[in-house]
Order: C-alpha cells, then sequence, then structure tokens
C-alpha cells in the first residue's frame, strides 16, 4: 500500500481526474473532499461491501425456490394457475 | 436473443426486453445483460436473470413491499451518466430481494436499489445515502402494485 502523509487543506492527486482533500481533522475523524469524474464511483468501503455481500446472497434463486416462495405469499382470493400446493 | 437458465433451458427473449448495465451489479461487475422473467407464478416478484451467466438469477421487486413510509432515491451525476439519463426520461426502480436458506425470511435490499431507464434499457444499482434504509429490510405484509404491471412489456418467452 501506497502512504502519504497529508495535512489539513492538503490534496493527493491520482491520475489526472481524482483529486482527494482533507478538508477536516477531528476526534479521530478524517473528512475527505473526492473530486473525480461522475463515471468514477466513490462509496463508503463499509457500505459498498454490505451491498455486495447481500447481492451475492441473493443471486443465485432459482425459478423453482422463487415460485414456492412466492405462493406462501399469494393472496388467498386469487386464483393462481397450475397446482396449489396444501 | 436466446437467454441460457439452468432450469428451464433455453429462452427466447426479445431484445428489447432486455437490461443493460454500464457498471455491473456489486460482486458481479462482469455481468452486463439481465432479462426480466414475468411469471403469473413468481408474483409479487420478478426474476431477473442474466443472459451471460446461467446461475446468477435475482428475485426482484418493488421497493414498496419493503418500506413502509416514503422511498427516496436520489441519483448522482455519475449514476444519471451512467443511466444515459434525459429531460423526459422515465425510470423505474427496483429491489432486490433475498431468500433467507433456512427459515425463509424475506427481505429487500433498500439500500442498494436498481434504477432502469426505460427510454434506454440502461440500468444501474445505485447506493442510497442519507437515509436509514439497510441492505435487509424485512418484507411487509401489505400490497401494492406490483413491479410486473409496469414492467407488462418488458419480457417475451418464446
Amino acid at each position: 500500500m501506497l502512504i502519504r502523509t497529508r495535512k489539513l487543506g492538503e490534496n493527493i492527486r491520482i491520475g489526472d481526474k481524482i483529486k482527494i482533500t482533507v478538508l477536516d481533522v477531528k476526534g479521530g475523524q478524517v473528512k475527505l473532499g473526492i473530486d473525480a469524474p461522475p463515471h468514477i464511483a466513490v462509496h463508503r468501503e463499509e457500505i459498498y461491501q454490505k451491498i455486495l455481500e447481500e447481492n451475492r446472497r441473493a443471486s443465485g434463486i432459482s425459478p423453482s425456490t422463487l415460485k414456492e416462495v412466492a405462493a406462501t405469499l399469494q393472496p388467498r382470493k386469487r386464483k393462481r394457475r397450475g397446482q396449489e400446493g396444501s | 436473443m436466446k437467454v441460457e437458465t439452468r432450469e428451464w433451458g433455453t429462452l427466447e427473449v426479445a431484445d428489447e426486453s432486455m437490461v443493460h448495465f454500464q457498471e455491473g451489479l456489486l460482486g458481479f461487475e462482469d455481468l452486463r445483460k439481465f432479462v426480466f422473467i414475468d411469471e403469473e407464478a413468481f408474483r409479487p416478484f420478478v426474476w431477473f436473470v442474466s443472459a451471460e451467466d446461467r446461475d446468477v438469477g435475482f428475485a426482484v421487486a418493488d421497493p414498496f413491499y419493503f418500506c413502509s413510509g416514503s422511498y427516496n432515491v436520489s441519483l448522482s451525476a455519475g449514476d444519471e451518466a451512467l443511466l444515459d439519463l434525459e429531460e423526459g426520461d422515465s425510470i423505474a426502480i427496483f429491489v432486490i430481494v433475498t431468500v433467507e436458506d433456512t427459515g425463509g425470511r424475506i427481505t429487500g435490499n433498500l439500500k442498494g436499489p436498481i434504477v432502469l431507464n426505460t427510454r434506454n434499457r440502461l440500468a444501474k444499482q445505485v447506493v442510497v445515502y442519507g437515509a436509514s434504509y439497510s441492505v435487509k429490510e424485512p418484507m411487509l405484509s401489505r400490497r401494492v402494485v406490483p413491479l410486473h404491471s409496469a414492467m407488462a412489456s418488458a419480457w417475451a418467452k418464446g
């Protein structure tokens, strides 16, 4: 990992399009300003990881499982096509 | 366009029902083409299947099955660019559903919904900041206008 020490108000450049500025340092927290082109996604790591993990968990559902799950939610008044489980 | 599925074999899907990601779902960055499979038996969910990997398919649903109040999604300039969003475009918002293996608890990811530009079929998973939505919002028991009514023309199965 590349390590750079920066003071308040100083920047780091990544390539020619991304600039990170130290805006505030207070009580163990660092506030960063990030200038990047629109197509560069900037996320807090923990949120990124949470969504990624949830995507993985959700990703393998089969149509038969989906039907079973949906069947448990069907309103009683609506008739479904096909066989009805007991 | 043909889509291979593990359980259902090859489906013939109309090109205009495809959904394209310029930046794939988090964790699935390489998969850029998906289709909606809307079967009566899936409702209130719609099956959202990768056209490039037959092992990847999601249950998706209208966010209001998981959200008791208003649901606000603001798009960043980056989101809008990747959706090629123009004045007058219509967007659809849906969430990925997780069904727990044990217990079968059903949750929706309100933190990372998928936004679809219905004009050009470009979609993006966006991150909702500044709200207390979680990636695992429990399903509510009430009924809402279902997603498939908004997407009735989104697929064809041959």
